[in-house]
C-alpha cells in the first residue's frame, strides 16, 4: 500500500502554473508534531480547528489517491482533477468520519466514487502516447524502459474497459492491497460479490490482453 | 475423485490461503492447476503495470491546489449558511414595515380624524383579516387605548414642531437644557 510521500517537502504554494487564489488562504505550515502524528490524531486535530492538520493528510495520501484516480482516468490531467475532488470532498465530510475503517480506506472510497461518477458521465479516455512511453527508472536499459512502459499502458487500458465494479475491485485489491472485506465496505457490496467481481475481472483481463 | 476448485478456492490459491487438502488437488488435476496458473499470470502482469510518476514539482502544486479549493469551498459554504438568516431578517423587516405603515397614526397625518370617536382596537380589528398574526398582536397591544388617546398624542407631536421652529437659538438651547433636566429626573 502506498502511504507516505517521499517527495513531500513542505509548501511551495505559488509554484509554476499556480494562480493566486481569490480567497485568502492561510499558509500556516504544518508543525513537526502534526507531520509525525498518526492519521486519527490528524483527524482529531483538524476537527478541533487546526486547519493545517488537513494539509498533512493531503501530503500523506496524495500519491496513493492520485494513482487510484489515474487508473480510472488514464491521463494525468483528469487524475489530478479527480484526486483534488476527492480531497475537497474529504475536507467537507471529515466530520462524519467515524474511524470504522482506516483513513486511507475512507479516502479510497471517496476516490472510487468520484472516479466512477466521472467515468459514468464521460467517454473513457485513451491514454496519451507520452504516458505509454513513460520511462521507467527501474528498467535496465532505455529499450527495456519503453517496452515496460508500453506494456503498462496496455494493461491500464484493458483495466479501463472493465465494468465499473470489476475495475474498482481489481484496483483496490491489486494496487492498494485491500482485503476483500475492506473492498466490500468501500464499494457497499458483499464479500461474495467482491470475490466474484475480482475473479471475473481477471478472466476479462486475460481475454482483453491476449493479442 | 474430488471436485474441481471453485472460484473462491482459485482466488484462495492465488493468495496462498487454500487449505492443504484442496491444494493437493491441484497437483493431480491439470485443469485446476492450469486455471490457477493462468490467473496468477494475469495477476502478475496487472500488478506490474505502474502508473507514470508525475513531475516532482507536481506534488507541491497539487497540495496548493487542494488548499486553495478547500479554502474557496469553505468560504462559499459559510456564505451559504448566513443567506437563510439574511432572507429571514429581510422578510421580518418587510413585515414590520407593512405593520407600521398600516398603523392609524401614519394614515392620520393625511386623513382627517374620524367624526365618531370609536374604540381603537375595534377599528383595527375590523380593518384587517383575523388570520394575520402580527396584525392581531398590534390590535391586542392597542386594546387599552381609546381614539382620544391616540388623537391627543398625534396632535401633540404634530403641533409642537412649528413652535420649536419659531424659537431663537438661545431659546432652543434653554429648551434643550430643560428637556434634559426633565428626562434625568427620577420617575
Amino acid at each position: 500500500m502506498h502511504h507516505g510521500d517521499s517527495t513531500a517537502a513542505g509548501w511551495a504554494p505559488w509554484a509554476v502554473g499556480m494562480t493566486r487564489p481569490e480567497a485568502p488562504v492561510s499558509m500556516t505550515a504544518p508543525t513537526e508534531d502534526l507531520r509525525a502524528a498518526a492519521d486519527e490524531v490528524l483527524v482529531r486535530e483538524f476537527l478541533a480547528g487546526r486547519r493545517e492538520a488537513f494539509d498533512v493528510i493531503v501530503e500523506r495520501h496524495r500519491r496513493s489517491i492520485y494513482q487510484l484516480c489515474y487508473r480510472f482516468a488514464g491521463n494525468h490531467e483528469d487524475a489530478a482533477d479527480l484526486a483534488q475532488d476527492t480531497f475537497v470532498r474529504a475536507f467537507r465530510g471529515l466530520k462524519n468520519f467515524k474511524g470504522q475503517s482506516s483513513l486511507a480506506t475512507w479516502l479510497y472510497r471517496i476516490g472510487v466514487n468520484v472516479s466512477l461518477n466521472r467515468a459514468a458521465s464521460r467517454k473513457p479516455a485513451s491514454e496519451p502516447i507520452d504516458a505509454a512511453q513513460h520511462v521507467d527508472a527501474e528498467a535496465v536499459s532505455p529499450l527495456d524502459a519503453i517496452v515496460r512502459g508500453e506494456h503498462a499502458a496496455r494493461v491500464r487500458a484493458a483495466i479501463r474497459q472493465l465494468p465499473p465494479k470489476q475495475r474498482a475491485t481489481l484496483i483496490l485489491r491489486v494496487y492498494h492491497e485491500l482485503p476483500h472485506e475492506e473492498i466490500a465496505r468501500t464499494l457497499g457490496s458483499t464479500v461474495g460479490a467482491v470475490k466474484a467481481n475480482f475473479f471475473h475481472a481477471l478472466g476479462n483481463l486475460r481475454r482483453l490482453m491476449t493479442p | 475423485m474430488t471436485t474441481h476448485l471453485t472460484q473462491d478456492e482459485q482466488l484462495a490459491a492465488l493468495d496462498g490461503a487454500l487449505d492443504s487438502v484442496r491444494m493437493a488437488h491441484t497437483q493431480t488435476c491439470d485443469a485446476c492447476r492450469d486455471a490457477v496458473e493462468e490467473l496468477r499470470g494475469v495477476l502478475a502482469r496487472v500488478a506490474d503495470a505502474d502508473v507514470p510518476e508525475p513531475s516532482p514539482l507536481f506534488w507541491d502544486h497539487f497540495s496548493a491546489r487542494v488548499k486553495q479549493a478547500t479554502a474557496v469551498d469553505d468560504a462559499s459554504r459559510r456564505t451559504w449558511n448566513w443567506r437563510p438568516w439574511l432572507a429571514a431578517a429581510t422578510a421580518l423587516t418587510a413585515l414590520v414595515l407593512v405593520v407600521v405603515m398600516r398603523l392609524p397614526h401614519v394614515t392620520q397625518t393625511r386623513v382627517p380624524a374620524p367624526a365618531q370617536p370609536a374604540d381603537v382596537a375595534t377599528t383595527l380589528a375590523s380593518a384587517d383579516s383575523p388570520d394575520n398574526e402580527p396584525w392581531s398582536a398590534v390590535v391586542q397591544a392597542a386594546s387599552g387605548l381609546s381614539a382620544d388617546d391616540v388623537q391627543s398624542a398625534l396632535s401633540l407631536s404634530a403641533d409642537a414642531s412649528p413652535l420649536v421652529e419659531d424659537l431663537s437659538p438661545a431659546e432652543r438651547a434653554a429648551f434643550v437644557r430643560l428637556l434634559h433636566a426633565e428626562m434625568e429626573r427620577p420617575q
